[in-house]
């Protein structure tokens, strides 16, 4: 029973960190570079799982969010920092997310002139009238179309020893594309709001201290889950648009790797996938946005307030909407680009708060005999020297070397 | 006005001028209403701070902290039981404003200088000291312009954390006896759910008792969870049966049952008798507390009788009048009993025909007879006429008020 109660959250948080971002980040990290940058996901599965897992601890044992540690340990002007990093990242994501919406729909032939406002609308709605719950659980079962991923993976015959060497062996080339999309395929997956989420996600769920071990298997199986999932897409990709010499310019493109498995059907397949992972966030972020801004500051917060009672939480939330929905609204803006930039973006700002995190795990104060052990100090810090070092290099080769 | 803020990070310097660290935190000793500064804490090394006593301060001002001797010759303070880190413990955390009735954080602390001694003030919650403290000193001079700066009195303030009491304070919490159990029920809502347990934990068994039922049913589940069993049972039997019922009732069957068979018999019963009726029927309405009187029983004699009971306050708006098989055949007000010569019985001045309604009609039946007579409460009856419960106003205000037409917004998000 008791494990029952505690397992999910981990796992929830794994499939909104596959959102639409991530859909199309290893989409793109499949078509350019084939099974090359598999070998990735070995670090980024256990940074993930190592982040999460401290997140998780951390909400447990205080019982508090992330943006209230932050606040209470570190000073306002430090909570500045993290609650500007997190807003830039989220911007980005929501973002992303109207793309996945726009790009999805443009598969059936709708305009992104439609269907972005109207999904505006939309988010906006289902939120303030908080039905969205209702409809939460139907965006979590359609999000098993990661197995379709899977199934394609296998039926495109890919060369699987090729893809277990990749797997295995680092090959890494210094040219500012290929470290853009290694940063992005991290940013994709452990990022700012991902550390934001899980921990208020344990606080709400009240878990308990005793309950630890079971929070650390629910967060260690999402992990790998995620990875699971990012690996597929990967290997789907590769053997079918990279293996054919293709390239991903819109939603269509990354759509042939689902051919192997759907036919032609592949596109619909896709379509509906990319839109639903598109909407689940969609809804999701820019009201955790504006809960982690009021919580830090210390406004008045809650959809139970009015907008007069609790302006800049409403501020931040139809902000976070109208710019997301905006950008994608520019005529000439690139879609899916958009969707690949906003991983990359997550992925140099996830550093600093990842330096957060492992302070406050450090607390003696605040987490007693729970603190981090060397092992999750050595994995963390590993990971905080790995983002930036992965950021030096960004700008350098993107300098010296931008293709 | 001087602030916590503009002490923290700066320099501080001996008695010969030579710097020997900044300014760490500020302790003060809780008592009275303007709790006086007592120690300084100086962060001498990257790890290393020492507590010094304020009498060894020779002067303070926001530019700089003198001391009046050099440093090894002071002897550090120690902390006493009835000590607060003011930015440790203080600032930046969350707290209650007692007087306000809602949850705040601490945007920075008010201090006030009188000769040689410093004495915290307050507590600054407002926009403007969080601009301040960012340092936008212009914004925050255009917002306090605006909206004047709004400070909660040291004395109308409840120090938060109560899931974890280590914070090293040990002062009495009592200030959130001042509140509403209704305002209680909001704050406690609002906190994280241990926080929010924590707070309830805290409080007398009657107070948290009333506190849990003024709470939306998802808010009480969650606490009643985070409270652990024993404590739970403490307060469903405290709270009043129909309350206990409708709680017990969100519940998981299995838990609800344990939670039942550790009960008081007696109020198990009670309550097990009311879940026996559909939650949204007049017996899923009533409290199984109703207090019956006898036609033949004189006005004194009952006077006599209601104050040797001391009923609950929900029970005794109306009292209803019962034959010898519990049926329920007249209704008096307490100001019927009151104004009745003390011999007079029952009988005599009771109503007849009392307005009821059978414990198995809908919800709906029961909210519009409250409303047409203008009811303080409505006699509930089984199918043989017998008096089984009664419904009051306030269990029935619930459903038409306004007050619960949004869910709690906040747990949309996350479960």
């Amino acid at each position: 029973m008791a494990a029952l109660a505690v397992i999910g959250p981990g796992l929830i948080t794994a499939q909104a960190d596959n959102d639409a971002t991530g859909i199309a980040t290893y989409s793109i990290a499949g078509a350019r570079y084939g099974y090359r940058l598999l070998w990735v996901l070995v670090p980024v599965g256990i940074a993930l799982a190592v982040t999460q897992e401290m997140g998780a601890r951390l909400g447990i044992v205080t019982g508090k969010g992330l943006a209230s540690l932050i606040r209470e340990r570190f000073g306002v002007g430090f909570a500045a920092v993290a609650i500007g990093l997190l807003l830039i990242g989220n911007l980005g994501t929501t973002t992303a997310d109207f793309a996945g919406i726009a790009a999805s729909l443009e598969i059936f032939g709708i305009s992104k002139f439609a269907s972005v406002p109207v999904a505006a609308g939309i988010v906006f709605l289902l939120v303030t009238r908080a039905s969205y719950r209702r409809v939460e659980k139907v965006f979590l079962v359609l999000s098993a179309f990661y197995v379709a991923y899977m199934i394609s993976g296998f039926m495109a015959h890919p060369n699987w020893a090729h893809a277990m060497r990749s797997t295995v062996v680092p090959s890494f080339t210094l040219t500012g594309a290929f470290v853009l999309t290694v940063v992005a395929v991290v940013g994709t997956t452990v990022t700012p709001w991902g550390q934001f989420f899980i921990q208020s996600y344990v606080v709400d769920k009240n878990i308990d201290a005793e309950q630890l071990n079971y929070a650390r298997g629910d967060v260690i199986l999402g992990a790998f889950t995620t990875d699971l999932v990012a690996f597929f897409i990967i290997v789907a990709t590769a053997s079918t648009i990279f293996a054919t010499g293709g390239h991903i310019v819109d939603a269509k493109d990354a759509a042939i790797a689902l051919k192997p498995l759907a036919g032609r059907f592949a596109s619909t397949l896709f379509g509906l996938g990319l839109l639903n992972a598109s909407f689940l966030a969609a809804a999701i972020l820019p009201l955790s946005t504006a809960y982690a801004v009021c919580e830090a500051f210390g406004l008045e917060m809650g959809l139970d307030r009015s907008p007069r009672e609790a302006p800049i939480f409403y501020s931040v939330f139809a902000f976070s909407i109208l710019f997301g929905a905006g950008v994608v609204l520019i005529p000439s803006v690139p879609l899916v680009k958009i969707l690949f930039a906003s991983s990359a973006v997550n992925g140099v700002l996830v550093a600093p708060i990842l330096v957060f995190l492992y302070r406050l795990c450090n607390d003696v104060d605040l987490m007693g005999s729970r603190r981090n052990g060397k092992f999750a100090n050595a994995m963390g810090a590993a990971t905080i020297g790995l983002l930036i070092l992965l950021t030096v290099l960004l700008l350098g080769a993107g300098i010296i070397n931008p293709t | 006005m001087l602030y916590l803020s503009s002490y923290l990070g700066r320099p501080v310097l001996d008695a010969g001028s030579r710097r020997v660290g900044t300014v760490r935190d500020l302790t003060a000793r809780l008592n009275g209403p303007y709790p006086a500064v007592m120690a300084l804490r100086v962060r001498t090394g990257r790890h290393s701070h020492i507590d010094l006593s304020w009498n060894d301060v020779r002067s303070f001002e926001t530019s700089q902290i003198i001391l009046a001797a050099n440093l090894q010759d002071l002897d550090p303070y120690v902390l006493g039981d009835q000590d607060v880190l003011l930015s440790r413990n203080v600032l930046d955390k969350q707290i209650v404003d007692l007087e306000g009735r809602r949850l705040i954080r601490v945007q920075d602390v008010q201090l006030s200088r009188t000769g040689t001694q410093l004495r915290v003030l307050g507590v600054d919650v407002s926009t403007s000291a969080l601009l301040r403290r960012l340092r936008l000193r212009r914004l925050a001079d255009r917002v306090a312009a605006g909206y004047p700066p709004h400070a909660v009195a040291w004395e109308d303030v409840d120090l938060g954390s109560w899931r974890d009491p280590n914070v090293r304070l040990r002062v009495a919490r009592t200030g959130l006896r001042r509140l509403h159990p209704a305002d209680l029920a909001e704050i406690a809502a609002a906190l994280p759910p241990g926080e929010g347990a924590g707070l309830l934990a805290g409080l007398e068994d009657e107070v948290a008792a009333d506190t849990l039922e003024e709470m939306s049913p998802e808010v009480q589940v969650r606490m009643l969870e985070a409270l652990g069993p024993e404590r739970a049972v403490q307060l469903l039997e405290e709270m009043s049966p129909d309350d206990a019922a409708d709680l017990l009732q969100d519940l998981p069957r299995e838990e609800a049952e344990a939670l039942l068979a550790r009960m008081d018999p007696k109020e198990a019963e009670d309550i097990h008798e009311l879940l026996g009726y559909e939650e949204e029927s007049a017996g899923g309405l009533m409290t199984t507390e109703v207090f019956s009187v006898l036609a033949d029983e004189t006005a004194q004699g009952l006077i006599e009788r209601l104050r040797a009971r001391a009923p609950d306050e929900e029970a005794a708006y109306y009292l209803y009048v019962v034959d010898e098989a519990e049926r329920l055949v007249g209704v008096m007000s307490l100001r019927d009993l009151v104004v009745a010569p003390g011999e007079a019985r029952v009988a005599a001045f009771m109503r007849a025909d009392p307005i009821s309604v059978r414990a198995d009609e809908d919800k709906k039946e029961v909210v519009e007879a409250i409303m047409k007579y203008n009811l303080l409460a409505l006699p509930v009856v089984d199918d043989q006429e017998r008096l089984v419960g009664v419904v009051t106003v306030d269990d029935v205000i619930d459903l038409v008020g306004p007050r619960s037409w949004r869910p709690d917004s906040r747990r949309f998000l996350r479960r």
